[in-house]
């Protein structure tokens, strides 16, 4: 099963050609910081992604290879917290 | 608080040009998707739209197959025809070759409902990208 952290629409760019999602719809919002790294999408069109900014609540990223992903740190991301 | 969104001064599409736009879940072209996508757009720039890509010479599809929509493996095909002949447009978003799938009065529910109803091919993505996770 694909874990999405960032649920988001791909086929969205912005004027600079980056994707945009949500803040809020981050499964672990606090961990959506400027160069992390997770994975955006839907669990049918997802890929990896370095978070570039952060403003007014929306998330600005763009997607890397797991190659690229890789050289951020691990892909091995924490289970999410049980409520 | 709202964006200005940027648009460029390019020529209109012509009617038989290819509009592509990668499939979110597992239903088609989903009418929740298309809603949630304008949603978001409306967010971001004030106007409802549905961002989709527009094959050219400089952008065939094969491009877009192997980068704009390299993670999908379906898309929707529309032509500049389809879309405009139900009385939507196409606004030259962003950075070529992306657009925003439009409704003039600025009206989600026609917007969605329109967009949805235009005959449209589901296609396979034959350069889609399936990452390890």
């Amino acid at each position: 099963m694909i874990y999405i952290d960032l649920p988001a629409d791909l086929n969205l760019e912005d004027d600079q050609g980056r994707n945009v999602a949500r803040l809020a719809e981050a499964v672990i919002p606090e961990a959506v910081t400027p160069e992390a790294v997770l994975v955006a999408g839907t669990p049918r069109a997802w890929s990896w992604a370095v978070v570039e900014a952060i403003e007014d609540g929306f998330v600005y990223f763009h997607q890397v290879s797991a190659r690229e992903a890789a050289q951020h740190g691990s892909l091995v991301a924490p289970l999410p917290r049980s409520a | 608080m709202v964006k200005t969104r940027a648009r460029r001064d390019d020529p209109a599409p012509r009617t038989g040009q290819r509009v592509l736009r990668g499939i979110l879940g597992e239903s088609g072209l989903d009418a929740g998707d298309l809603r949630q996508a304008a949603m978001l757009n409306a967010e971001l720039y004030g106007f409802y739209g549905v961002s989709v890509w527009v094959a050219d010479r400089d952008w065939p599809r094969e491009r877009l197959e192997a980068t704009k929509l390299v993670k999908f493996d379906r898309y929707a095909e529309f032509t500049v025809a389809s879309l405009t002949g139900r009385g939507l447009s196409l606004w030259a978003t962003g950075q070529r070759p992306h657009y925003d799938v439009v409704d003039e009065r600025n009206d989600l529910e026609s917007l969605v409902t329109l967009m949805a109803a235009t005959p449209h091919v589901i296609r396979d993505n034959p350069s889609v990208d399936r990452e390890e996770h």
